[in-house]
Formats: structure tokens, sequence, C-alpha cells
């Protein structure tokens, strides 16, 4: 499988993937909130490195624009929300040092182990001219019910929760008989309604 | 104040949770005793006496409901006292009353001491004096130094390893103390949270020359953590002690405002002129010329973000006090036409509408929302309107009620559709004599 | 990078390394000047004297001190100082200059968005880094308008990539020889020049930066730094400009003149349809804005890419 790529490749994928393992420790290491957040990104942009050296451009790009908005929202929510306020004061991220140490150790052993142990089917799959195309069409074809179930999922998972963060509903909003033309907003939003 | 070398440039106090003390008629009901102005206290010549604080536990002290009128601390002598080991954490000053204590500007409204660490407060070597510069620092009436503490004696108590718990300080009269004479108005620690403090091991011994660096993790560089509090929401957010002003861009230059910011979200606003102690003195500034609309206009659209119109308006206006005829005339051009695209811009009244809305009976000509405010405005600077109506009393705190609750732009842009105005705040308390 | 695709040769393969990155940064510079010369134009309605006050001002600002605040977070502010222009450059590698692409890649639609979205970091950190009041809450409304204008750009480029069948900018170029995008795809063209003054917080859309937060994010800089911020703003307008030319407007095709004077002339009309338009709305505010682009741009752009959709079903773009 490694044959199949380039030198530069394969360089690339160690490099890359020894940085996004390093500031991925650098997210327990550093002491604001601010930091660690970033350091997880710079670990995900990592990866996206190596997903674009494997040729997985799309997948590469998604997760480079995913995970940077999702850990933008995350470094306000984290620092709106939780223990480390205006994010200078000194903080930890880790919590029973020991245990969870143990564990991560343990499962980067086992996973690792098994990575280079096991011996992998190698198929006759030629890699394709397009991966973009082939991931397209594995997800709007054979893998549409998956993609479909997981997405949904997502959604109403999205949407519950904020309904169960959000202590305002649509009786505060419209009166008790849900007959205000306007909603009792504390912010009117955008929309003449 | 001694800001170890920092660059009081950037020192923002406002940040620092003090939460807009007011010792002015020191209304502290409410108040939890947290973020008092220590600056330039003067304690040089306090003396605790030998009394021997180690070890005390004052949690749980409620200071509620203390009425400290009528104090006489003259004479007491704090020489050789040593609190260290003392815990004040929990304790709860709402509703204390200073009385008539003159501490012009401190507020303490709002601020919260939970938790306190004094530890390592080391108040020895503070320099409070005048080199500091608190860029945005409250100047504003304050009042501690020669506090006459000065001759303060506590006795010769032995306190060691007492345990305060439940002290009452609810028969303390304060009344008297003289804080008066100094000059180091409202350094404004607005916002400071003493949370988590501790007060074992400060050496009160010397205060003269206190150093509030360093208030041992609860701060960084001076500047303390925000703490959590609910929000407008009922989430519990972090909160953010902030003071904006005096001088900011489109803003009534020498109002200050502070309050609390979580996120973009302004709680718990207070209202105040720079070096005006009657805070609340009407202050709209009557001017209903076309050039003050104008220039009102201008101001307006800066903060609005619309820097196009609010050049030409300002364009309008030079041009309106021209003595050449000509320039005059197409200034008046100008000043129309500026003013009939703000009133039909879409956009800013998409933008602008439903903010600011005052309901107020009698509020006149500032009746409505910011938009509503700004046509009027519009309608003078084109010269239709000939008869304006009076303007009405318009006090700082009802100003405040309006921000409450409001983003920062929103607040900005409320701010900037009343005709705020410090000289004739100042005017207005001259001639009701304060 | 895959340049596996069928005979496509990116400017780095036909002309060297070098000079292709070379000819991006020269090209996002003079984008970013321009943008920054006909927005004085505009603003100021001076004679052509003012086009020239942005490199004033540029070297100005090279030559200012660096003022900074008190316990700021330096690493984390450079860094998304830095990043601005960076990304900037990045987004313009797939943008096709002369015909081709720095990089080309079976995904460069979404290359695109995701260094627009990495701008999101970059800009937060711009405003976190300082620790002060004005620039944090920049930072939270570049977040929250970022929010808002996501999903609508996201749809509008997956417009453009179901058109051309193809997610490769020039191969999106070459899907429009006879029929520019901008015909059958208005909604998708419109929300990709709002979004772009967006997500570069520039005319109605600068509340990050407003007067009102004293300059957001921009509030606490200077000397170089604000250089690069100011300079990455532009450049990525510019290359949104670009962009647009290439994804709506045909790219360089058009008759009689040569190709590349065709892209830069519609480039520079795109630039001043972004300033003529931007610079007479007021800045629009973030929490207003957001419910119109969750509650009408959303279900728009969404009702664009199914017609775009049918159309190409039905072999309209073949």
């Amino acid at each position: 499988m490694l044959t199949d790529l380039s030198a530069w490749a394969v360089t690339a994928v160690v490099v890359l993937g020894a940085l996004s393992v390093a500031a991925g420790i650098a997210v327990f290491v550093v002491d604001s909130m601010a930091r660690a957040t970033f350091a997880l990104l710079a670990s995900f942009l990592a990866v996206t490195g190596v997903l674009i050296a494997f040729d997985l451009d799309y997948l590469a790009f998604v997760t480079a624009l995913m995970m940077t908005i999702e850990m933008a929202i995350m470094a306000v929510f984290m620092i709106m929300f939780m223990m480390n306020p205006a994010g200078l004061m000194p903080m930890t991220m880790v919590h029973n040092a020991r245990g969870s140490a143990l564990v991560g150790a343990g499962a980067f052993v086992a996973l690792t182990v098994g990575i280079w142990t096991i011996d992998w089917p190698v198929g006759e799959v030629t890699r394709p001219a397009d991966s973009t195309r082939q991931l397209g069409e594995a997800i709007m074809g054979s893998h549409m019910l998956a993609m479909l179930v997981i997405g949904v999922g997502l959604f109403a998972t999205i949407i519950s929760g904020t309904l169960l963060a959000t202590a305002r509903g649509r009786y505060d909003r419209f009166g008790a008989d849900l007959r205000a033309a306007r909603p009792n907003d504390p912010v009117p939003g955008g929309l003449p309604r | 104040m001694d800001h170890g070398g920092s660059d009081g440039g950037g020192m923002d106090h406002a940040a620092m949770g003090h939460g807009g003390m007011d010792h002015g008629g020191m209304g502290h009901g409410g108040s939890d005793g947290g973020g008092m102005d220590h600056a330039a206290m003067g304690h040089a010549g306090m003396s605790h006496g030998d009394s021997e604080d180690g070890g005390s536990d004052d949690g749980g002290i409620d200071h509620a409901a203390m009425d400290h009128s009528g104090m006489d601390h003259s004479g007491m002598d704090h020489s050789g006292m040593d609190h260290s080991g003392m815990d004040h954490s929990g304790m709860d000053h709402g509703g204390m009353d200073h009385g008539d204590s003159d501490d012009g500007g401190m507020d303490h409204g709002g601020s919260d001491d939970r938790g306190m660490d004094h530890a390592a407060t080391g108040h020895v070597g503070m320099d409070h004096g005048d080199d500091s510069d608190d860029g945005a620092m409250d100047q504003v009436g304050m009042d501690h130094a020669a506090m006459g503490h000065a001759g303060m004696s506590h006795g010769d108590s032995e306190d060691g390893g007492s345990d305060d718990g439940e002290i009452d300080h609810a028969a303390m009269d304060h009344s008297g103390m003289d804080h008066g004479g100094s000059d180091d108005g409202g350094m404004d620690h607005g916002g400071s949270e003493h949370g988590g403090m501790d007060h074992a091991a400060m050496g009160h011994g010397g205060h003269g020359g206190m150093d509030h660096s360093g208030h041992g993790g609860m701060d960084v560089a001076g500047l303390p953590m925000a703490e959590t509090a609910t929000d407008r929401d009922g989430l519990q957010l972090d909160e953010l002690k902030v003071s904006l002003g005096p001088v900011l861009p489109g803003w009534p230059t020498g109002l200050l405002l502070r309050g609390r910011l979580q996120g973009d979200v302004l709680t718990g606003v207070g209202l105040s002129w720079l070096d005006q102690e009657g805070a609340s003195a009407d202050a709209l500034d009557a001017g209903d010329s076309r050039p003050a609309a104008l220039d009102r206009l201008a101001r307006f659209l800066d903060v609005a973000g619309w820097p196009l119109a609010a050049h030409e308006a300002r364009q309008a206006r030079a041009g309106l006090m021209s003595h050449d005829p000509d320039v005059v005339a197409q200034a008046d051009r100008l000043a129309v036409r500026v003013a009939r695209r703000v009133r039909r811009s879409r956009t800013l009244a998409w933008s602008a509408r439903g903010t600011g809305v005052m309901t107020t009976e009698g509020s006149g000509p500032l009746e409505g929302d910011v938009l509503d405010r700004v046509r009027r405005w519009c309608d003078t600077a084109a010269g239709e309107q000939h008869a304006p109506e009076p303007l009405p009393e318009l006090r700082l705190d009802t100003v405040a009620t309006l921000l409450e609750g409001a983003e920062i732009g929103a607040a900005r842009l409320t701010l900037a559709s009343l005709p705020l105005s410090r000289q004739t705040a100042l005017e207005h308390s001259e001639a009701a004599g304060v | 990078m895959s340049d596996s695709g069928a005979g496509i040769a990116t400017s780095a393969a036909a002309w060297g390394l070098a000079p292709a990155v070379l000819l991006v940064a020269v090209v996002a510079l003079l984008l970013a000047f321009g943008v920054a010369a006909v927005d004085r134009l505009v603003v100021s309605g001076a004679g052509s004297r003012a086009m020239w006050e942005p490199l004033r001002s540029g070297v100005r600002l090279m030559a200012e001190e660096r003022r900074t605040t008190l316990a700021p977070d330096s690493l984390l502010w450079r860094l998304g100082c830095a990043s601005v222009p960076v990304l900037a450059l990045l987004s313009l590698a797939v943008v096709p200059l002369g015909g081709r692409t720095l990089l080309s890649t079976s995904a460069d639609l979404v290359w695109f968005n995701a260094m627009e979205s990495i701008l999101w970091a970059a800009v937060w950190l711009v405003g976190w880094g300082p620790n002060a009041v004005h620039a944090l809450t920049g930072g939270y409304r570049f977040l929250i308008q970022g929010l808002s204008y996501e999903l609508p750009l996201m749809f509008s480029l997956i417009t453009v990539g179901i058109g051309a069948q193809s997610l490769r900018a020039t191969d999106v170029v070459a899907a429009q020889e006879s029929l520019w995008f901008v015909l059958t795809m208005p909604v998708a063209f419109a929300v990709f020049l709002a979004t772009a003054a967006a997500f570069a917080f520039w005319g109605p859309f600068a509340s990050p930066a407003g007067v009102d937060v004293a300059g957001g994010v921009r509030s606490e800089l200077s000397g170089v730094e604000r250089l690069l911020v100011e300079l990455g703003r532009a450049a990525f307008l510019g290359a949104a400009a670009a962009m647009a030319t290439a994804a709506f407007l045909g790219g360089d095709a058009g008759p009689w003149l040569p190709g590349p004077v065709w892209q830069l002339v519609k480039t520079v009309g795109v630039v001043v349809l972004f300033v003529l338009i931007g610079r007479r709305l007021p800045v629009v505010r973030p929490e207003r804005f957001v419910e119109v682009a969750w509650m009408v741009l959303i279900p728009l752009t969404l009702l664009q890419a199914l017609v775009v959709a049918v159309l190409s079903l039905s072999g309209f773009y073949a």
C-alpha cells in the first residue's frame, strides 16, 4: 500500500503525522483554553495534510473546513461557558491525569501495534483517477442509506440540543395562545414578522 | 498606582470588575462589597495596633444591612496587625448601607467578592500616584486619599485563630468617615473579581505603599479574570466588567458607561459624566439648528457604519457655516440630499428598527426607536421642521435602562441617537446648584 | 495534490513552481491594491490622486512602531494576523490565472471554501489576541456572521459544481464556453458576492471591524500587523472577485481581446460592483442578518441548486 506512494508523499505523511500527534499532545500541555483549542485545530490541519498526501483531496479540504469552523465555535463556547473565562488564566485540560494518561497511552499502543501487525488485505483495486468523483458516487449510491441516516440523526441532535439549551419556547415568543403577530424576542431578528 | 512596569495605556481597569463602584452617596444597597477602589487610600499612617488575626476564618460573614453612617475611624491604630491566615471566602456584603460617607463615585453595586484570595497581596510599596497612565480609567470622583485612617486604632485585641464565622457587622456605623480631601477620583477598578481571594498572609502592617498587582492567581498582569453570571437567556456565561468611553468615535464625549459584558450583550449598565458628580443630571443638548442636527446625523452615521453618508453630512455642515452664499446654497442642497437618503434607506431602517425604544410619556421628540429619532433629525437637517418641540428632560439613568440587555452595537446606536452632551449636563447641574 | 486529471497542467507544471507562486503573489498584491484604490476613489470622491493613498498608508504602516496591549496572547495574535494574507494567497491558488491554476485538484471549489473557513480561526485570533474588549467583540461578530453566510456560500459554490459537473476550477471555466453560469445561477452569483464581502468583513458586512466597537478586530492592530490584516482583507476581496469571474462570468472567455485581458476587465468590473454597492449601504447588524441568512438565503440557494441540478440532468449544460 505504502509502496504506491511517492517518496515525497511518504515523507509528508510521516512528518505531518508526527506533527498532528505533537499538536494533540500540546492540547494538554498549554495553559489556556484558546491555545488548547487551536492546538487541536493544528492537529486536524496536519491530518488534512496527510489526506492530501494520500490524494484524497475532497476529504482533506472538507476536514479542514469542518474542523476549523467547529474549533472556532468551540473556542467561543468554551471561553464563554467554562472554567477559563478570559483565557489567559493558567488552566489545564487534564482531569484525572494518571488515569487518562494510562488510557490514552494504552489506546495509542494498541492501535499502533494493530495497524502494523495486522495482515491487511491487498486488493487489486487501482487508484481512481478522480477520488472526489468516486467518493461522491459512493455517498450518493451504495452508501446513501447510511449517509442519510447519519445526516438526519446529526440534524435531529442539533435541534434537540438547541431545544434543551434554550429556556424560551414558542409560548414565550408568541404568547399563551400563540396568536402574537410578532414574536417577543429580546433581540428582534431581520425578518419583518 | 504602580502597575509594575506595565503599559498603562492598555490598562483597562474597566475589566477589573470593581464594576461601577459608586461611593457617591454610597448606595451599597445590594452590593457585594467587591471591587473597592483602594487607590491612594493613604493608609500610610494607619496603625493596626498589635492585634494578631492569624488564622481567623471569616467564612460566611453576612454584612447585609450594615449601616456605616456615623462611624468614626479617627484615632484607630492598626499598627502591627497581622491578618495572616484569614479566609474571607463566602462573605456577603449584600445590602450594606454606607450611609453618609462621601466616597464620591465609587459604586460597589453588583461586585462580588466570593472566595477572595489575598495571599501574597503584599500591599507594601503600592504607589497610587499620578504617574500611572490608566487609559480608560475613570478618575472621577473617588477620594480615598487621606482617608483619615491615620491614627486608627484597632485596639490591642488578640484575634489569633479566632473564628469570626458569624460576625455581624450590622450595627457598624461608618458615617463620619472622612474620605475627603484627596482627589483620586474614580480609579475604576470596575469589575475586578476578587473571586477566590484568600486574605491569608496579608501583611497589613504599613499600608503606606500598597501594591495591588499580583493578587495571587486572581488576576493576570493586573487584570482580574472574568467571572460567570446568568445571562439574558438564563445561561451561565462568562461576564466581563467593562467601561466604555469617555472618548470613542461617535460617542458623547465625556460619557462613561460602566457595565458587564457577556459576549457582546451589556448588562448592569451605569452611565455618568466625567468630572461630574451629579451623574444623572439632565444632559440633553438642546441645540436644534441645522448644523447641530447635521453634526448628530454624522455621528450617528459613523456609528451605524455608513462613512460615505457621514462624510457628506459633515461636508454639508461645514458648508452651512460658510459666509459665501454660493457655498451655503450648495451645502443646503447637499444637506437635503443626505437627509433624504438617510431617511429613505431601507437597509438602515432594517438594521436600526426596534432598537432603543423610548416609550416614556412625554419623551416628545425623543419618542420611538433609534430610527424615529434619526428621521426627526433628518427633517431638521433638511430644514423642513421649523418649530421643533422642546426636548424633554432626560436623565442618564433613564438612558441606562434603555441599554440594559442590548448588544454593544445596539447600545452604541441608541446612545448615538440621543443628543447627549456633557456641556449641557454641566450647565444644568450648575443651574440646580449641585 | 492530484494532478492526474487528464491532461490538465497547473501553472506550476507549465512555468515552474517559483514563477507560478510569484505570479499568484503578484496578482494577489495587485488585486488588493485594486480593491483599496477603487474603494478610496469612491469614498473620497476626489480625483485619481486618491487612489495612491493605500500605497502611502501601506508604507507608513510598515515604518510604524507596534503598539501592544496589556497581557496579550502574542503567539496566537501574530499567528492570526499572518494567516489572513496567507489564506488570501492560498485561496487565489485555485483561481485560474491565464487559463491555469497554481494548484489543480479534483475539489478546487471546496479548497476555496476551506481557505475561507480557516479565515474564521484567523480573524477570531486577531480579535482574541490583544485581550481587549472591542477586539474580542469583533471576533464574536465575525463568527456570528460566519455562521450566517457559510451555508449559503457553500450552496452557491456547489451549484457551480453541479453546473460544471466538476469541482475543478479550470473545468468550471471550460463548462461556460457556450453560456455563462451567471445567466442560469443569478441567485448563486449574488449570494457569492454578498458572502465574499462578508468573509472579508467589508462594506455592509464590516461589523466585525465596525466603528461601534472602535474598529473591532482591527482596533488594537498597528504597524506591520495592521498592514498584513488590511492587505489580507483586500486580497481576499480581490480573490473573491477573480473567483466570481471564473465561476460565473466565463473566466477569460470573450471575443476579440486576449483571454487575460478579458479576465482582468471582468475582475475589475466585479471589484467596482463590490465598492459601488457596498459603499452605498450602511453596516448590516449581525443579529439582523442571521435570521435573513437562515430563513431566506439558505432556502433560496437550495432552490437555485435544485433548478441547476434539474437543468443539468436534462442535458442543458452538456
